[in-house]
């Protein structure tokens, strides 16, 4: 671990990596300089002292030759020779390794022994001589005394004197004495004098014999004078001399060694101690910098931590997002393994996890996994987790890795090296503790207090940052209770709140528009200024501390005087003790400005059909009233032309009401648009419109003639297909024209023309019709005369004028009447009411049609009832349905009740509809089939012929009567086949299907004749019988039965 | 510690250690031709002191071979051979010292440079290497103090001074290269001296047949050769002539009972170098190997034939009287000391 990258750190750390390299190094230089300080001396000091102890072994070797010199024996002089040199040799390199190192004495001495080994070998070579002749005369001289001896002989007399024999002797005993001396070896030399002087001069062998003992005598002298001189102990002296004081130097020298020794290896000493100390304390210095530095990191790191999160506190907003981003922070900034936040406790002490963060993905899956469970001693997180929250105190364990109690956790905390557990829990203002801050530490220095000490000082930051969010919450809230009550307060109502004396204290910027004003005016504005009614509003302040409130429609005044009318409400407020000493008044006012706005504009609308923007039925009448009154002349007459689109129910249902509501905006825009003559045009209601043409006749000749040109037109323009969705469109018209002038008012005329195409449709005329009806056709005012028809009508149900007559029908097979039909009858005042008049105003007004279809039916199936009760034989009763009755609901269950009550077995019930009827909408057609199948009442297709169904459709419903129109009865001629050809047919085919036929409208015998041979069972017509009440019908049946 | 540290260590002691042996070295060469002929001598001094202590006999056989420098014994030869010696170049060492023909020229006294003769009988080269000192006076202790000596010698090689010689030497480039090859430097006086007895030392002539017989082999001498070798010893010669090179090894009056020569008194001999009377016609006892090869004989060179050398040595310097028979068996003796130089250069 670097602490920085500058030169003295790098120095150092050379200097800690190799420092014992270092120091070695240096001690090896010491060592250098430790040899290369020592003395020579001691260099040489084995060489000299091996050539001091060679010289002195030498001359022990020599001082053994002069041993041998000392006797008679062989000397080796080659050896001492070799000695002698080899001494030399060692001087002259004790003188050369001296000279070298300046032993000055030791050189002296040198010398001195050299001179002394020079004396030595001197007198040794000269000894040698000696010894060599002194040997040679030694054994010679025996043989040539005794030669002399005999020469001697041969002379005759021996002198005295001489005896050879005793002068060898004598000289041969010489070396062998031991206290010898020169002086006595001299003394025998006058001795071989006196014997030379002695003998015979020509005896060769004694002249030999004396010169040989001479020779033998001086050389003899000689060697014993040289052994004299050969003193070996001075040299040896010298050698023990030169020794000693060589080892003097030499120890002197190693004295000198030793101090330098000392002296570098304690200054080696020292400076080894010196480097290791510094080097222990630059280690000790860098360690300690180095934990500084890793402290100061560790602490930035703990300080940027705590910035980063009070940062984060700063600019979140959301509670969540700061617990989890504070998290993160802690985690990522101290690089610990994991953190988690956990609140919320639930009954079963199971905490919630609010976040996770961990530096490994797999420890942040783990975590996710853990449910900790405070629950006291049997739960997992009671380490750390249940104290700090219960307490609200940071609490921290260390060495959880190898904590027994936490054993199981032990693989995972090991796996990830978490060593340490802290838990801070975030309390909120009252001390209960909200959140859980746990950190998963693995290093031992972020266990430490300056950890602690950061972690307390993030709870308090992080408390703090909960408390303000929370308030900034309350405050939002408030905030936003405010802004409602703002809102509210400058809705759409006006408020003005005023003072007990009626000074305008606040208004609102609603009040202030609707009046014109602005804040300003109103300073010192009362109340009942206000307003047009001041004396109405005053009064009601005055009295409304009592009354407590009051609501009344006021006028408010705008600026510009105009009074807008203004429902107001007025509150009085009590004074409240804490906050208001006065009372005040509370005006709500609503705007009803707007509203009259809008019913005029409804009333304009109501002028106006919505859905194709032509003037509506009321709004025709009052133009044409306008256009009668004002363009057309008197005398002269008018068309007004009413078109009614056929089947615009089941279109509407084709197209659906959007499709619907197309066509009928293009129809109006081609009505509106297309015709050539100025004309008026409305659409008077659901599918029929209006049309006048604003052109006058004089004739009603005139009139016709025009209007059947421009008609044709009209409705060719009508009858071209529409597009409606990119479909091609047919559309039929029912249509009708009338002639109109002064004497009906406009209201008439289109009551009338409204009137005529209903009787167009009923009678089902055709495709297109034209239709002329008079004025003055009918005498009574048709719409009031409608209206209090229908009034009557209603009336009449309830006062039950209205009852049933019915009409016998003949069973050709069973030659009896087995049917009747139920035809409804109003008596009304004692005189009855024509069908015809009644019923097209029932079949308009659907909700009459169904009340009286209703009681049509109960009262078809109890006079069934009836009629079966008191005849023998089974009659079936048939009942008329409308068109209308199918959307009644209720119809199957009355039916099914009826039949119930009057228990009447269904099939005496026949219910008959119009063929048209059947197949106007055949979905409803084939429910209504099917419940009154499943009922088992029967069905019977009525004016069978005249309407669209198709040999399919017939199948379908399964008649099982079909009524034959009267139409195709009238024309029957027995004479004539042709035409019973499609009464036939309609037999045949009702055969098919297995239905009965009836024939309607049989009024000769002919007829009846003729439709029984074809198979025509059921005939029905006044032939046989006419409509009759109950009463009557009962004596009829009885009358017939017998015949 | 890393390896690689272990190695700088070891590297960096090794620098020290090696730095180390080299200063406490004295790098010159001067010292190192000393020096190499101090090892040289102590080599060959060791070694002849342990053939001379190992016998306990008088007179021991010649080694087959002696510890010598070769490379300096080869320029040696060179040298030997070279008149480049001579201030003329006409006198090489090999002038008076023929080598083939017993080692010395077989003249009574040499002829110098110039023709000028010597002084005294040049003595055999063979061998030389074994006597104790050199010239009849014994003025050189050693080959190397013998071998300058001729060449400055006015009569011999002539050359005013040894560096003289040197430098003749050395203005000759392949001179100069030899010694620089030999001895690391140019020619000195101590190298050619050096160079030269080196050489010297290497003239041995073993395997002679009374060293044969020394070794055991008896029949390497006929009867009348064994029977010279004991007259050899009973009348008393190899008192003096004694030892490895019967001879060689110590000084003698020359004329202890008569003078040995009519020029007696001319040469002093050891009193040259002691000026002692005692000491006058004291002369070094020579070799006897090779004599029957290094005619004429005595220092003066006055002496032709063996008989007579034989003769006058018995007389003078034993004092007794040779019998002829004696002295031709001597001689036949002496006869069987010659063997042909071996060339240990070469055999090395």
């Amino acid at each position: 671990m670097k602490i920085d990258n500058s030169m003295p750190d790098r120095l150092y750390q050379f200097v800690l990596r190799h420092g014992l390299w270092v120091e070695g190094a240096l001690l090896v230089v010491m060592f250098t300089i430790w040899l290369a300080l020592r003395p020579s001396l001691l260099q040489q000091a084995p060489a000299l002292s091996a050539h001091v102890i060679s010289l002195r072994q030498d001359l022990t070797a020599i001082e053994e030759e002069k041993s041998r010199l000392q006797q008679f024996t062989l000397v080796r002089p080659d050896r001492v020779q070799w000695l002698t040199r080899d001494m030399h040799l060692h001087l002259r390199q004790l003188k050369k390794g001296v000279r070298q190192v300046g032993l000055a004495d030791v050189s002296q001495t040198l010398t001195m022994l050299q001179a002394r080994l020079e004396d030595l070998f001197g007198t040794f070579n000269s000894a040698l001589r000696e010894h060599a002749i002194v040997v040679d005369s030694y054994y010679t001289l025996p043989i040539l005394g005794e030669q002399c001896e005999l020469d001697l002989r041969k002379h005759s007399a021996i002198p005295a004197t001489l005896h050879p024999h005793d002068i060898y002797t004598a000289l041969l005993l010489l070396p062998l004495r031991k206290d010898l001396s020169a002086e006595k070896i001299r003394a025998v030399m006058p001795s071989i004098d006196k014997a030379k002087a002695a003998l015979p001069s020509d005896s060769e062998a004694c002249s030999r014999f004396i010169s040989h003992a001479q020779t033998f005598l001086h050389h003899f002298s000689q060697l014993r004078h040289q052994m004299d001189t050969l003193n070996l102990d001075a040299a040896r002296q010298l050698i023990i001399r030169l020794d000693t004081q060589l080892q003097h130097h030499i120890a002197q020298a190693q004295y000198h060694q030793h101090l330098v020794t000392i002296t570098l290896g304690g200054l080696g000493g020292v400076m080894a101690f010196f480097i290791l100390f510094m080097l222990i304390l630059l280690n000790r210095t860098v360690k300690r910098l180095r934990a500084q530095k890793r402290e100061l990191i560790h602490t930035s790191r703990l300080y940027r931590a705590l910035s980063d999160i009070n940062e984060v506190i700063v600019s979140e907003q959301d509670e969540r997002q700061l617990l989890e981003q504070a998290l993160t922070i802690l985690v990522n900034d101290l690089q610990i393994p994991a953190g988690v936040i956990t609140c919320c406790p639930d009954e079963n002490n199971v905490l919630t996890t609010v976040a996770i963060h961990a530096q490994q993905p797999l420890a942040h899956q783990l975590l996710e996994q853990i449910r900790f469970d405070i629950t006291p001693d049997t739960g997992n997180a009671t380490a750390t987790m249940l104290p700090a929250w219960k307490e609200g105190e940071i609490r921290a364990l260390r060495n959880i890795d190898t904590h027994p109690r936490l054993a199981r956790w032990r693989p995972l905390l090991q796996r990830f090296q978490i060593q340490h557990v802290i838990t801070v829990p975030l309390v909120d203002g009252n001390g209960n503790s909200r959140y859980l801050l746990t950190l998963y530490l693995s290093t031992d220095e972020y266990a430490g207090p300056a950890t602690l000490q950061l972690l307390r000082e993030v709870r308090e930051d992080l408390e703090l940052a909960l408390h303000r969010l929370h308030l900034l919450e309350k405050q939002r809230q408030q905030a936003a209770q405010l802004r409602l009550a703002e809102v509210a307060f400058n809705a759409h109502e006006g408020i003005v709140i005023a003072s007990e004396e009626g000074r305008i204290e606040r208004a609102n910027e609603t009040l202030l528009k609707w009046c014109g004003l602005d804040l300003n005016h109103m300073a010192d504005e009362t109340l009942p200024a206000l307003f047009v009614e001041q004396s109405v509003i005053q009064h009601v302040m005055q009295e409304l501390p009592h009354s407590g409130y009051w609501q009344g429609e006021l006028s408010l005044r705008h600026v510009d005087g105009t009074p807008i009318p203004a429902l107001t409400t007025l509150t009085w407020v009590p004074p409240s003790q804490e906050t208001d000493r006065t009372g005040h008044y509370i005006a709500h006012c609503l705007n009803l400005s707007r509203q009259r706005q809008l019913e005029h504009e409804l009333r304009s609308i109501q002028q106006r059909d919505p859905i194709t923007g032509l003037p509506n039925h009321k709004a025709l009448i009052d133009q044409l009233n306008t256009i009668m009154e004002q363009i057309m002349p008197r005398g002269e007459c008018g068309i007004i032309s009413i078109i009614n689109i056929r089947g615009f129910k089941s279109i509407n249902t084709a197209l659906g009401h959007q499709g619907g509501d197309a066509l009928l905006r293009q129809l109006a825009e081609r009505l509106r648009e297309r015709p050539a003559f100025p004309h008026l045009t409305a659409r008077s209601s659901n599918d029929e419109f209006l049309l006048v043409p604003i052109h006058f006749f004089s004739s009603q000749d005139a009139a016709r003639q025009w209007w059947e040109r421009k008609y044709a037109e009209v409705l060719g323009m009508l009858s071209e297909p529409y597009d409606i969705n990119g479909q091609p469109v047919q559309v039929e018209y029912y249509a009708s024209a009338m002639l109109f002038d002064h004497d009906l008012p406009a209201e008439r005329i289109v009551d009338e023309i409204e009137t005529g195409i209903q009787l167009a449709r009923q009678h089902g005329q055709g495709v297109t019709q034209l239709y002329f009806h008079t004025p003055g056709a009918s005498a009574s005012s048709r719409p009031d005369r409608e209206i209090t028809l229908r009034h009557q009508l209603e009336q009449a149900l309830d006062k039950g004028e209205l009852l049933l007559f019915h009409q016998p029908i003949y069973n050709t097979m069973e030659r009896r009447y087995s049917l009747t039909e139920a035809l409804i009858r109003w008596k009304r005042e004692d005189t009855l009411v024509s069908p015809g008049e009644f019923i097209p105003v029932m079949e308009r007004y659907p909700q009459l049609m169904t009340r009286v279809g209703r009681w049509v039916l109960r009262q078809g199936v109890a006079d069934a009832a009836r009629i079966n009760r008191d005849h023998a034989r089974p009659v079936s009763v048939s009942i008329n349905l409308s068109a209308v009755q199918f959307n009644d609901s209720e119809l199957i269950h009355i039916l099914r009740d009826s039949l119930a009550r009057h228990a009447l077995p269904p099939d005496r019930l026949t219910l008959e509809i119009t063929e048209s009827a059947l197949m106007t909408d055949l979905g409803r057609t084939r429910a209504l089939l099917a419940a009154l199948r499943e009922l088992g009442v029967h069905v019977a297709i009525d004016d069978f012929g005249t309407g669209y169904a198709s040999l399919q459709y017939l199948q379908l419903f399964q008649p099982d009567k079909l009524k034959l129109d009267k139409s195709f009865i009238d024309p029957i001629d027995p004479q004539d086949r042709r035409t019973l050809a499609i009464p036939e047919a309609t037999v045949a085919m009702a055969h098919a299907l297995g239905a009965k036929v009836v024939a309607e409208g049989v009024e000769t015998a002919e007829q009846a004749a003729a439709l029984s041979a074809i198979g025509c069972e059921l005939l029905q017509g006044y032939h046989f019988a006419r409509p009759m009440p109950l009463d009557e019908l009962l004596d009829f049946l009885k009358r017939t039965e017998t015949q | 510690m890393k390896i690689a540290n272990l190695i700088d260590l070891f590297r960096i002691l090794g620098l020290l250690l090696l730095s180390l042996s080299t200063g406490c070295e004295q790098a010159s060469t001067h010292q190192t031709l000393s020096e190499r002929m101090a090892a040289s001598h102590s080599r060959f001094n060791a070694f002849m002191r342990e053939l001379t202590e190992a016998s306990d006999q008088p007179v021991q056989p010649l080694p087959e071979t002696v510890p010598f420098d070769k490379a300096a014994a080869k320029l040696g030869r060179a040298l030997f051979f070279s008149p480049k010696l001579s201030a003329n170049g006409t006198v090489s060492c090999a002038t008076c010292h023929i080598i083939q023909q017993g080692g010395d020229d077989n003249r009574p006294v040499s002829i110098g440079i110039h023709g000028q003769k010597g002084e005294l009988n040049a003595p055999t080269v063979l061998n030389s290497g074994f006597n104790f000192a050199q010239f009849w006076d014994g003025r050189a202790a050693t080959l190397e103090d013998q071998a300058l000596q001729p060449l400055i010698n006015p009569k011999e090689m002539g050359n005013r001074s040894v560096q003289a010689v040197a430098d003749r030497l050395n203005a000759d480039p392949q001179w100069l290269r030899k010694f620089i090859q030999t001895f690391g430097e140019p020619a000195s006086p101590q190298a050619i001296a050096y160079a030269i007895a080196e050489y010297e030392r290497t003239l041995i002539t073993p395997g002679s047949r009374f060293d044969r017989y020394l070794l055991g082999d008896r029949d390497a001498l006929t009867p009348q050769e064994r029977r010279g070798w004991e007259l050899f010893r009973s009348y008393g010669c190899i008192s003096c002539h004694q030892g490895i090179n019967l001879g060689g090894s110590m000084f003698q009056k020359a004329g202890i009972y008569r003078p040995l020569s009519a020029h007696e008194g001319r040469w002093l001999g050891r009193y040259n170098v002691t000026h002692r009377d005692a000491d006058r016609q004291v002369f070094k006892v020579p070799t006897l190997r090779n004599v029957a090869d290094t005619a004429p004989y005595f220092h003066d060179g006055s002496v032709p034939t063996l008989e007579k050398a034989v003769t006058l040595m018995i007389e003078a310097q034993l004092g007794k009287q040779p019998h002829s028979q004696d002295v031709a068996d001597i001689i036949a003796f002496l006869k069987t000391l010659s063997a042909p130089p071996k060339d240990l250069l070469h055999e090395n």
